[in-house]
């Protein structure tokens, strides 16, 4: 028992507990952390009644960022994108990135904002680099788009007599042509399936 | 009409933070389900005006309160952020001189979130009260 008063209603009957949490940072990991709660055992309140987590959560949650920073910029260059490509791209002053992954400097929490996006998505790179144009922009995202969709076709399995892409000035369609084992019920053996289209910069997935 | 006034709760959760206290599941949630992963966030994005679209729900007596002579009244919103449609909950104890965050999750009318959505892409033509 505490001689702490419960803030809720005011009951001396708190029990104070010891639970362990876990931090989670993208690109960053995980980390576990004991944290203290309390109990009321006359109104059944808990919580961190005196505020006396917050500081190991941010601790904590520092040393996790400090850690997705470094790791996604040394993905960055296993994947031979180099520091002062991606500072130019984003007009950044030079060595910016550095100073981050060494330490030197901390980005704020725009920054990585911003190096947590180029992760995930590392086309806008390539939108960046193009000064965001929109009309460049949408192009750079759907032959990312068309690039991920492709990997999911299983070409060794699958059985395409024809597949292509027509395309205009101003529309793209791409397609393929299944060559299906005839147990597929109520489908044709061969048959034409539209994949997705792209008709006046907007994209038709088909379903 | 609310028992309380959202703008003293709200003021307290920018200026006298000691004395607004998230009890039960209410860091957990606002942690898991909005990304605000302290006391201070949570505290920083009410007083932010980050609740949005706030609508009073009711004002109930809190159920749990273990002296019935000592009445402490409950109130409740719904709000919307982004397009999560979002419930909060608290009240103040007169004798702890503490407010509490007594919940804070995802609102149980949900399919209200993507009406909301509707309505913001003008799908939906707003309503007249």
């Amino acid at each position: 028992m505490s001689d702490k008063v419960c803030p809720v209603c005011g009951a001396k009957d708190l029990i104070q507990n010891k639970e362990i949490q876990i931090l989670h940072e993208p690109y960053g990991g995980q980390t576990q952390i004991e944290i203290s709660n309390y109990r009321c055992s006359v109104c059944g309140s808990e919580g961190d009644f005196f505020n006396e987590n917050e500081e190991i959560i941010l601790s904590n949650s520092e040393k996790l960022k400090e850690l997705s920073i470094k790791n996604i910029l040394e993905d960055f260059n296993n994947n031979k994108i180099s520091m002062s490509a991606i500072e130019r791209a984003l007009s950044l002053p030079q060595r910016t990135l550095t100073k981050w992954k060494n330490g030197v400097s901390k980005p704020s929490a725009a920054g990585l904002a911003l190096i947590k996006y180029l992760r995930t998505f590392p086309w806008l790179l390539d939108v960046a680099e193009n000064n965001f144009d929109y009309n460049s922009s949408q192009k750079i995202f759907l032959n990312s788009a068309m690039q991920l969709f492709l990997k999911s076709i299983d070409f060794n399995t699958e059985n395409f007599p024809e597949a292509g892409i027509i395309a205009t000035s101003q529309s793209a369609f791409l397609y393929m042509q299944l060559d299906r084992p005839v147990e597929y019920p109520g489908l044709s053996r061969n048959e034409v399936i539209p994949q997705f289209s792209f008709v006046n910069e907007q994209l038709q997935i088909t379903t | 009409m609310p028992y309380y006034k959202y703008e003293e709760f709200k003021y307290a959760c920018g200026n006298d933070m000691d004395n607004v206290i998230p009890i039960n599941s209410v860091l957990k949630n606002a942690k898991e389900t909005f990304n605000l992963f302290t006391k201070s966030n949570l505290l920083s994005f009410i007083y932010n005006n980050g609740l949005e679209d706030l609508t009073f729900v009711n004002t109930k007596s809190w159920e749990n309160n273990p002296n019935p002579n000592f009445d402490i009244k409950v109130d409740a919103y719904e709000f919307r952020s982004l397009h999560k449609l979002g419930y909060i909950a608290f009240m103040f104890n007169v004798n702890t001189k503490k407010w509490i965050i007594k919940s804070f999750h995802l609102s149980d009318n949900r399919n209200m979130a993507m009406y909301l959505a509707l309505q913001k892409a003008g799908l939906i033509k707003q309503e007249k009260k």
